[in-house]
């Protein structure tokens, strides 16, 4: 009785693990609905670089409705971000640190398909210019053609420092702002163009990596969709077969 | 404090000891490590870092002896550097006695930080 008793309740933890997966099978398929209807929203990855506290801050007036995804016990802090780039629906994904640069190298799956990135220094500590080289370094180890933006942040401490040159942009010959988060100047046209070379770059990248990447991507969905129907239609023509004998 | 062993006794103060130093100016924490490459070594990354000012706070600490006379002693807490997000990390310890005086001959130190 017991042992009976064990098969029932197995059959209906079965019953109700099927259940369950095909209730998630019908959230992802209805997800998928969406964003069709959406118009096939392009997705991009903008990374910020640079010291900690030169301000890498005035993204949240950009994203400021969105709430950052952020636990104290992640590395990342997350902002999503969506918007039209010529009548088109984009999903921009901004990351930052933690702060966890101060002690220990970022992992490479920080860089990890990133689009575009932004390079911060405040204009009030030598320092943080003086590591930009470093950061740079590192960027093109792991990225070595995406667009990159320079931005000396903190420039309504001392306005004078816009009448200054910083070689450190036209050395590798990359697009520099004067920005202040604290009054906003600047902020938005910072961010608008990261978006623009983030989505030029993943329409038109040459670097390998990428190519591997988008092979990979579409080479999933084809050859996946086209199994999925193949397996459909031999169920669909072995049922009635198996169902003969029992009728 | 006299119910507490002498590992805890001395692990606890040296820990109390070594964070008011590391936020107050860890350029002077050479004075509680040993002379040892190893130690030379965390100083000079200890100086490095770059940060201004740091705060740590202590969530709970482990002190137990070793076999060789020496004292292990853990560190669960968190950081604040400059102003940055609030981090959580470990650290551990290895003390030993040295010319009648406990000083730290080695130490490992991680954030916690869970997805990277």
């Amino acid at each position: 009785m017991a042992g009976s008793a064990a098969v029932a309740e197995r059959e209906r933890e079965q019953a109700r693990e099927q259940e369950r997966a095909r209730e998630l099978e019908q959230a992802r398929e209805q997800e998928r609905a969406r964003d069709e209807a959406a118009g096939a929203e392009e997705a991009v990855k903008i990374i910020c670089l640079g010291d900690s506290a030169v301000g890498r801050a005035p993204r949240r007036s950009l994203t400021h409705p969105s709430r950052p995804q952020q636990l104290s016990t992640f590395a990342l802090t997350l902002y999503q971000h969506r918007t039209h780039v010529r009548g088109r629906p984009v999903r921009v994904d901004f990351w930052d640190t933690a702060g966890q640069e101060r002690f220990q190298s970022m992992h490479a799956s920080y860089y990890h398909k990133a689009h575009a990135c932004i390079m911060v220094f405040d204009v009030q500590r030598k320092v943080t210019y003086k590591n930009l080289s470093s950061w740079y370094k590192e960027l093109r180890e792991f990225r070595p053609e995406i667009p990159c933006i320079v931005v000396a942040n903190k420039i309504d401490a001392d306005m004078k420092v816009t009448q200054k040159s910083f070689n450190f942009a036209r050395k590798f010959n990359l697009p520099f702002y004067f920005v202040s988060a604290a009054d906003g100047t600047n902020v938005v046209k910072v961010f608008n163009d990261a978006i623009e070379l983030a989505i030029a770059y993943k329409q038109n990248s040459g670097d390998f990596m990428d190519e591997v990447m988008r092979e990979l991507e579409s080479f999933d969905l084809s050859s996946l969709s086209e199994q999925k129907s193949e397996n459909f239609s031999e169920t669909e023509e072995n049922c009635p077969e198996e169902k003969l004998p029992s009728a | 404090m006299g119910d507490k062993p002498i590992w805890e006794q001395i692990g606890s103060s040296f820990v109390q000891h070594y964070y008011q130093l590391f936020d107050a100016d860890r350029t002077q924490l050479g004075a509680i490590y040993d002379n040892s490459s190893r130690a030379k070594q965390l100083l000079l990354k200890n100086s490095l870092l770059p940060f201004q000012k740091i705060q740590h706070s202590i969530t709970a600490q482990d002190h137990q002896p070793t076999p060789d006379s020496c004292i292990l002693s853990m560190v669960v807490g968190q950081l604040k550097a400059d102003d940055d997000q609030v981090l959580g990390f470990h650290q551990t310890f290895l003390l030993k006695s040295f010319q009648g005086a406990w000083v730290c001959t080695n130490d490992v130190f991680r954030l916690a930080l869970h997805n990277v």
